[in-house]
């Protein structure tokens, strides 16, 4: 004879639970990189991303300046964010310092939060951050979400 | 000196008075500082027949402290395209008689990005050449305390630098290109002043000018060229490039020629042309990286068995965490005169390595011990070993 469980749940409903749950871990995971609501790109790949954030690229297509904002202190965001792209957070910092001290761009903007990045970004025209994809509001425009 | 010395305090005195107020205008100042302390131990030994009073072997040992760098730098961005930049630098300890130690402009620019393929620059710069030439200066931004040797300011009495890199340009155009989704083209093309034997100073006249200048003007016609194509991957863990400058060398008297570099006094010759050919390689796999150079420097001269010369290195790093990182490199470059001088050597050994800890992204302290081994031909053998302690600082 089974074992009888004494739940008061249906199974259905169990299951549906521990799925809504699977889901919202995976989107709490989850990087969106986000910009002003002012740029006009619709997205960006991985190739496009290290060009900005190594201050290689300054402009957006249509000439607009490209203010980059990061975290400044570890987040489980930014290390997903550069393993995402290839490389890590202090390899980052080195190529910030060499173009720093070359004079050929300016180090990057860095906030302690989420909310601040998402502030930030939503209040500066051509600025782009990432932030944790659950945080996103609709005061900024979504252009890549990093799963 | 004094009125210089007091002149460069009030300017940066002024912009420290007005720091906030320039912070809000997106002034930038900042600057790095690197520390040595070393010890040196200089070891000879010699065989064969030997002048009176040469010993057949000594040993000579000191220690010293020194402020190696210490650069203040300022950047304005302006009018969304344009930039300005300035580089303050005072290198090793103070010596006006010497004609280094002090505090020197080392940079004064300023820009216009067009776009990422095409940036213009003028004023006074560092021009691209190879991986390293431009950043040479920033040690606190290398991993190591004793630069590949040709790089190396600590040698400036022994190496003429200029023989091998292009010290000044005053016009540079670069840019970047993608050629595929991971893969950039990028270029550099400068022009600048010949030499520094041919620069007028201050006390007079360059050894090549016949008519009075104002000091730091050219006193000859022509220039130098170089530049730099290369390709590297968008995260710049990989690059690859080849580098050139044309100019002349000048060599109308022999009274500044002698170094380590320049053994043998080579009889006048004029302005001889020169033509520099670089490559260099850097990549990064993992936790490991490298970084190698070459540099060839061609004369075109009936001599130029005796005046060509070559310099190459290359430097293993490995991070055996973020924070601490091992490297060992091994540099050589060769001399002037080695065929025919009885006293020259074959070249110029270094082997070094080292370690360093970056405590936070400010402040590193690094170690490095260094053999020096000039390849003497004859009798001589003499190395020289320097443990170097040293402390970075980027502010």
């Amino acid at each position: 004879m089974k074992p009888r469980t004494n739940s008061p749940f249906p199974k259905w409903l169990m299951l549906a639970v521990l799925i809504s749950a699977l889901s919202l871990g995976t989107a709490q995971a989850q990087v969106a990189v986000i910009a002003h609501k002012s740029v006009a790109s619709g997205s960006v790949d991985n190739s496009t991303l290290l060009d900005m954030f190594t201050l290689n690229t300054k402009n957006w297509g249509d000439g607009g300046k490209i203010t980059v904002i990061d975290f400044k202190n570890d987040s489980p965001s930014r290390t997903r964010f550069y393993a995402a792209l290839g490389t890590s957070f202090v390899e980052m910092q080195r190529t910030w310092l060499r173009k720093q001290f070359s004079g050929k761009a300016q180090p990057p903007l860095l906030l302690g939060s989420d909310d601040e990045i998402l502030s930030k970004v939503a209040s500066t025209p051509g600025a782009i951050g990432y932030v944790s994809a659950d945080k996103v509001s609709k005061d900024v425009k979504v252009l890549a979400t990093i799963k | 000196m004094n009125y210089r010395s007091t002149l460069l305090a009030l300017l940066l005195l002024a912009f420290t008075a007005t720091g906030a107020k320039a912070q809000l205008e997106d002034l930038r100042i900042f600057g790095y500082a690197q520390t040595l302390g070393y010890y040196e131990r200089q070891q000879s030994s010699f065989s064969g027949m030997l002048p009176p009073g040469v010993p057949a072997s000594q040993v000579n040992e000191r220690t010293s402290f020194s402020l190696q760098q210490l650069n203040v730098m300022f950047n304005k961005p302006f009018a969304e395209r344009f930039n300005i930049f300035l580089n303050f630098q005072y290198t090793l300890g103070f010596s006006t008689q010497r004609g280094w130690g002090d505090f020197s402009v080392e940079e004064a620019w300023a820009s216009y990005e067009h776009s990422d393929a095409f940036t213009i620059k003028a004023g006074m710069l560092l021009p691209t050449f190879n991986n390293l030439n431009e950043i040479k200066n920033r040690t606190a931004l290398l991993p190591y305390l004793f630069r590949p040797s040709v790089y190396e300011t600590n040698l400036s009495s022994f190496i003429s630098f200029e023989d091998y890199l292009p010290e000044r340009s005053f016009l540079q155009v670069n840019g970047t290109l993608p050629i595929s989704t991971d893969l950039r083209f990028e270029y550099a093309a400068n022009i600048g002043n010949p030499e520094t034997s041919y620069i007028a100073s201050k006390n007079g006249a360059s050894t090549s000018n016949a008519a009075p200048r104002t000091s730091g003007e050219s006193t000859v016609n022509f220039f130098s060229y170089g530049g730099r194509v290369g390709i590297r991957n968008a995260a710049e863990t990989f690059k690859l490039g080849l580098s050139g400058t044309l100019d002349r060398d000048n060599r109308r008297d022999t009274t500044r020629l002698f170094s380590i570099g320049r053994p043998e006094i080579i009889a006048p010759l004029g302005d001889v042309e020169r033509l520099r050919l670089g490559g260099d390689v850097s990549f990064t796999l993992g936790n490991f990286a490298f970084e190698g150079e070459y540099i060839g420097v061609f004369y075109n001269s009936a001599r130029s068995n005796q005046l060509n010369k070559q310099f190459f290195y290359g430097n293993a790093l490995y991070n055996i965490t973020d924070q601490i990182y091992v490297y060992g490199g091994y540099s050589y470059f060769s001399l002037e005169g080695a065929n025919e001088n009885a006293i020259a050597t074959n070249g110029v050994h270094a082997v070094s390595a080292g370690a360093g800890w970056r405590v936070n992204q400010w402040f590193v302290p690094k170690i490095q011990y260094v053999r020096i081994m000039p390849n003497f031909e004859g009798n001589a053998n003499i190395t020289f070993d320097y443990l170097y302690l040293g402390l970075s600082i980027i502010f």
